[in-house]
């Protein structure tokens, strides 16, 4: 991956959880209670990053979005989702489906 | 040009027969290059040499570094896959003791290129060899598979093998297994296919060992054009197929076996069934394959 693209990417998302958590305030939640956090550590897949950062932190649930995948996509690309349904037994994962 | 001695490889396609390499302070005379056949199509690979070793005379394949990138589509997924001469070399560099894969040793041209001298596995490809059985299915299936299966349960062994410590095979295939002629090991070839990492990354691996089941427990793969012409072989049965039959990433592929051969036992069918369009949990790991395979030569003997 680019630097410069690496850059980019964390631009992005952090502009993104920024939205998430104005959208939040606005919907009565203190701003104080609300922390952002940009993991920019390498990990071999992304479910494992979430794995680890659950187990590091304290937490009682998971959000993560799903879009729909065909049943090749599922099986060539992986299902991040499914992979911490199972990991993460005992844990709320509430998975929201995006499109 | 024939007759140089040649330091530099970066131009291996020149580099021809008579041609010694000289690499790691010893000279190997090019004897050639490696093809392969596909589609009955003649491909030569002319970063795949074959030499002598001009001191011990023995015979060796030495792989140039080759760069390709290219996109595939699986399934209408697109993946992007390239060589990576130096995961092959980190792979030899780790297996060098172990009995189910090629041996080999890397060194570098004075330009700095990745050059693999590798030890000849003589013997037959799995391709060929299942191909060259004359038996009918069911014979085949109850005197031949048993252990064929006991051998292939070795090679998956060694994939795991490669997957615990982070490693992927790259390019899955029946005819990357020879089956050594003295010893009769499933011996695996040609590391250096790579491609994107995905939340799944040993699917395309697992998706190859699914392969090697398939034309083994089929003895021979069977597509959907070959089941609607041949009725000779396949009877009726293109008046009973269902997507659900055919691979989840190639749909003229038939998997499920047991429509075709009734007395396949259920078990040995299901592994199949997990590389099927109808599936709908599949492998993760190679672990969970061996333990089906384990199940099925209990339930062939
Ligand atoms: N160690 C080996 N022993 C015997 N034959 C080999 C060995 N390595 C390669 N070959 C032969 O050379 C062919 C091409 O080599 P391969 O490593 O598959 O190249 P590529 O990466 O271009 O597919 C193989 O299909 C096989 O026939
Ligand atoms: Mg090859």
């Amino acid at each position: 991956m680019g630097k410069k693209f690496a850059e980019e990417e964390q631009a992005r998302v952090l502009s993104f959880l920024q939205e998430a958590k104005e959208r939040l305030i606005e919907d009565g939640y203190a701003p104080n209670e609300i922390k952002i956090d940009l993991v920019t550590k390498p990990y071999p897949t992304i479910a494992d990053g979430i794995i680890d950062q659950f187990h590091k932190g304290d937490y009682d649930i998971v959000v993560i979005g799903r879009r729909t995948m065909s049943k090749a996509e599922e099986f060539v690309l992986g299902d991040v989702c499914a992979k911490l349904i199972r990991a993460l037994e005992g844990t709320a994962v509430l998975v929201v489906r995006t499109a | 040009m024939n007759g140089r001695v040649i330091q530099d490889t970066t131009n291996f396609v020149s580099i021809d027969y008579q041609d010694e390499i000289l690499v790691g302070q010893r000279r190997y005379t090019v004897t050639g290059h490696e093809h392969e056949f596909r589609f009955g199509i003649e491909d030569p690979k002319y970063w795949v040499k074959r030499a002598i070793d001009k001191e011990t005379r023995e015979k060796k394949i030495i792989k140039l570094a080759f760069f390709e990138s290219f996109d595939i589509t699986l399934g209408g997924v697109k993946i992007k896959r390239f060589r990576n001469p130096e995961k092959e070399g980190e792979i030899l560099e780790f297996v060098q003791n172990h009995p189910n894969f090629m041996h080999g040793k890397v060194f570098r041209d004075i330009k700095g290129n990745n050059v693999r001298i590798l030890d000849v596995v003589p013997g037959t490809n799995f391709l060929h060899y299942i191909e060259s059985l004359d038996y009918d299915h069911e014979n085949y299936f109850e005197k031949v598979l048993p252990g064929i299966l006991n051998r292939l349960l070795e090679a998956f062994e060694a994939i795991r093998f490669l997957h615990l410590n982070g490693f992927k095979h790259g390019d899955i295939r029946n005819d990357h297994i020879i089956i050594e002629r003295d010893t009769g090991n499933y011996i695996w070839i040609d590391f250096d296919y790579d491609h994107e990492a995905t939340e799944n990354p040993y699917a395309l691996d697992l998706f190859g060992l699914g392969n090697v089941l398939l034309h083994a427990i089929g003895k021979g793969i069977h597509d959907r054009h070959m089941i609607e012409r041949q009725l000779s072989i396949y009877g009726d049965l293109k008046n009973h197929l269902e997507p659900g039959d055919f691979s989840i990433l190639d749909r003229t592929r038939f998997v499920n076996l047991k429509k075709m051969y009734p007395y396949i036992p259920i078990v040995v069918n299901d592994i199949l069934m997990h590389f099927s369009r109808s599936a709908n949990v599949y492998y993760d790991f190679v672990d969970e394959i061996i333990e089906d395979l384990n199940k099925s030569i209990n339930s062939i003997n």
